[in-house]
């Protein structure tokens, strides 16, 4: 027998204690008896969830102070929430090493504790869940809770900061629709659009949209919270067409954007996170190694420099100082920032904001260079500019490439000895 | 009263729609963003992201923003400012982070002698806190991209991809260049014998009339680059390609070279490997007309001219371009009121400005003018 279709009006999604996890704790589902005492008060047992019956809830429960409907609608928004977070972590969970667990944590926190209607003059008491958060922002006129659901997990802070220390950035529809040019919306909508609304009202969508959109900005007294269109602004984009209707072709719009620039066919090739070099990368300007008579000084010079960047490299205090001595460390070992972020314990995009070592070589090169500049072979360093680019340039290749027969670049080897000569940094006690 | 049955939605909610996308390598994040941002904040984010990454870098580089900035007098920014960064002028242009090129304001660019030297472009997340850098322009690179900046009316945008080398370069450059290095689009203002005189005084160290050349005088101006005068119509024997015309009445000829990339004269010359003259001829006619005959020629001939070289005189501009130039470059000016100026550009940023020409000293002028008018006058 399957799953009865009423289930997301009555079930939690959210937390639940499992002992037999890594983390013992999973998403899980937590029912509602209220909830489904409720449901059927208002005859919808065994009915699937829908727009209507959302807006039914939200306006019968709300007149009424019903708790119990307050309830099937949290429940209806954990269901929608984890679908969001669930996509998330399917599409970056692996390239980006997204944790469901912690993912979920920032909008799946709802234990189903019977709270009121939340209520605009009465500032909330206690922890207030998200589910919450979505409800009282509701509004049924521009779409379903599903979808206003989906809107609020976009503009979740907690979970964006998240994202965000993983290397991604979520993204809201507004910004990304008004300022992407027509050019790139016709080609976004060409890839990845679909059939319901055709190129034309695209574009004249499009255009309306950023029109307006530059007009509401310019209009908006205080910026200090995240801008939403109510039904006046979408009105006035298509007044021939109802504004939940005009919402969601906005949306439409919004998601053939952002396919169209995760696309690899279609969009600039980007390298997520630092590039790794190969070994045997960048042995010189030409891609000639230096002539022998001019390593050593070159090598005195940069290891001179790399010794005046090391405490700039290691900077930070508290838990940080420890973590990028622990990073720093493998760092020199060899090992590639995946490596280096499982020995450390921390994702491989907060390795490479926290390494930087193309920077870091870039500064030491350009050190390097001062202290050369003027003697034989550097006499146009400073005083014209490709010049001295191909010579800054050439030296930080050098310093990331790797000397022939080993896969650890120059700045790892040099970094070694210099590492173990500073006293380690103990991590802090939990 | 139950709810009525739900009807199908042709755009249905896609629940594997990508709500994220991931951050462009060459983006930053703002440790401490604050508050949910505005599109005026851009400009101020950015100098906190420069800050927190010279920090994070360990560089101590002198930063003088916007505010104490005298090139910032008398332009309102927008979305942008001009700041200071080791003594070299940046114009900073912000743009929103999905949008594909940014404005390019052309105030700061129009003004002599403090024209912005580099531009660095930004696209800002202003919500989440992130900014893209990627990269700088010089103003020469600038000029190469958009022909005729900062003239014109028409308002001129820059896609991303135009930008080079990230952050780095921008603290490369103002910590290995010296500030005169880059030049900037305008030099200052361009002294006319029309001006009062305490100016043409305060002026005359810099200026060259040509006519003292009919006297043997070059000047210490051309003489410091190493410009001698020759036979007036020694350019005969040099190339056949610029015929000197009959009325030649004086000649100078600066050699110049180039090494590693960088245009040399006088002794610098010396280990070009690519070396050209640039001739600058006086002609008149018996009826009183005169003109300025300016080439740049190989030393040899039969030689190449360098690729990239672009000579100016004046509102002229010719160049060798990318394949360089079998033939002289040759421009022509007629003779005038005001000075002329030359320069010598080399693709890679090396730059030469000789000290303005004029074809006649401020009394001979004004005599002139004196005459025409039938009035009296004193400089």
């Amino acid at each position: 027998m399957g799953a009865s279709p009423d289930i997301p009006y009555h079930q939690f999604r959210t937390l639940v204690a499992a002992p037999r996890s890594a983390r013992a704790i999973a998403i899980g589902s937590r029912p509602s008896p209220l909830a489904a005492t409720a449901l059927e008060r208002r005859g919808l047992t065994g009915l699937a969830p829908s727009t209507p019956r959302d807006r039914y809830l939200f306006e019968a429960g709300g007149a009424d102070d019903d708790r119990g409907a307050l309830l099937c609608l949290r429940c209806r928004v954990s269901h929608a929430a984890e679908q969001r977070i669930e996509a998330l972590y399917r599409q970056f969970g692996s390239s980006h090493q997204l944790d469901l667990i912690d993912m979920a944590a920032t909008v799946l926190d709802d234990q189903g504790a019977p709270l009121p209607w939340p209520q605009a003059d009465q500032p909330p008491a206690g922890h207030r869940p998200f589910a919450l958060e979505v409800i009282e922002s509701f509004r049924p006129e521009l779409a379903g809770l599903g979808q206003w659901t989906r809107v609020r997990v976009q503009s979740h802070g907690a979970l964006a900061q998240l994202l965000r220390e993983h290397g991604l950035l979520l993204i809201r529809d507004w910004a990304l629709l008004a300022h992407s040019s027509p050019t790139r919306m016709e080609r976004a909508w060409r890839s990845h659009g679909q059939a319901a609304l055709d190129l034309t009202s695209v574009r004249r969508l499009h255009q309306s949209f950023r029109r307006h959109y530059s007009q509401a900005m310019a209009d908006l007294v205080s910026r200090r919270r995240r801008w939403e269109p109510n039904i006046a602004f979408l009105e006035r984009l298509d007044p021939a067409v109802a504004a939940d209707v005009t919402r969601r072709r906005l949306q439409a719009l919004a998601s053939a954007l952002r396919r169209e620039r995760l696309d690899p066919l279609t969009a600039p090739k980007q390298e997520y996170l630092e590039a790794e070099l190969a070994p045997g990368d960048g042995a010189g300007a030409d891609g000639h190694a230096p002539p022998p008579e001019r390593i050593g000084l070159l090598e005195r010079t940069l290891r001179r420099a790399l010794a005046q960047q090391l405490p700039a490299m290691l900077a930070a205090t508290g838990a940080e100082a420890a973590l990028r001595a622990c990073l720093w460390r493998h760092y020199a070992l060899g090992l590639r920032q995946r490596e280096i972020s499982e020995a450390c314990g921390c994702c491989q995009a907060k390795v490479s904001r926290r390494l930087q070592p193309s920077a870091h070589a870039g500064v030491i090169a350009t050190t390097a260079l001062t202290q050369l500049a003027g003697q034989e072979g550097f006499e146009a360093v400073g005083g014209c500019l490709k010049a001295t680019e191909t010579q800054v340039a050439a030296l930080r290749d050098y310093l990331l490439g790797c000397p022939v027969a080993t896969d650890r670049p120059r700045l790892a080897l040099w970094l070694a000895p210099l590492l173990a000569a500073i006293p380690p940094v103990p991590p802090l006690s939990p | 009263m139950t709810p009525p049955a739900p009807t199908p939605d042709p755009l249905g909610d896609d629940p594997n729609d990508p709500m994220a996308l991931p951050l462009p390598p060459d983006s930053l994040l703002l440790e401490d963003a604050g508050p949910i941002g505005c599109a005026a904040d851009r400009p101020r984010l950015v100098m906190q992201v420069l800050r927190q990454q010279m920090a994070e870098l360990g560089l101590n580089l002198s930063l003088q923003e916007a505010a104490a900035s005298p090139a910032n007098r008398g332009w309102s920014g927008g979305d942008g400012l001009v700041f200071l960064l080791q003594g070299f002028r940046v114009q900073l242009v912000c743009a929103p982070f999905w949008a594909d090129e940014l404005l390019l304001p052309a105030a700061p660019w129009r003004q002599p002698g403090q024209s912005p030297q580099l531009l660095l472009g930004a696209w800002v997340e202003e919500e989440s806190g992130v900014v893209r850098l990627p990269g700088v322009l010089t103003a020469a690179e600038l000029l190469d991209r958009c022909a005729g900046f900062p003239h014109g009316q028409a308002p001129r945008t820059l896609p991303l991809t135009a930008f080079l080398g990230g952050l780095e370069r921008l603290f490369q450059l103002v910590r290995l260049l010296s500030p005169e290095a880059l030049t900037p689009l305008l030099t200052p203002a361009l002294p006319s014998l029309q001006t009062p005189l305490p100016t043409l005084r305060t002026a005359a160290a810099a200026l060259v009339v040509m006519r003292d050349w009919l006297e043997g005088q070059l000047g210490e101006a051309l003489a410091a680059l190493g410009a001698e005068l020759l036979p007036a119509t020694a350019g005969a024997f040099r190339s056949a390609a610029v015929q000197p015309r009959s009325a030649a009445l004086a000649t100078v000829s600066i050699p110049l070279g180039l090494v590693l990339g960088r245009i040399q004269c006088g002794p610098g010359r010396s280990g070009a490997s690519e070396r050209f003259q640039l001739i600058l001829q006086l002609c008149g006619e018996g009826d009183g007309t005169e003109w300025l005959q300016v080439w740049l020629e190989p030393d040899l001939p039969g030689d190449l001219l360098p690729q990239r070289l672009a000579l100016s005189v004046g509102d002229q501009v010719i160049d060798t371009g990318l394949d360089g130039s079998s033939e002289p470059l040759s421009l022509t000016v007629p003779a005038g009121n005001d000075g002329i100026g030359i320069s010598l550009r080399h693709g890679g940023g090396s730059q030469i400005e000789l000290p303005f020409l004029y074809f006649f000293r401020a009394d001979l002028a004004q005599g002139e003018a004196d005459h025409a008018q039938g009035e009296s006058g004193h400089v």
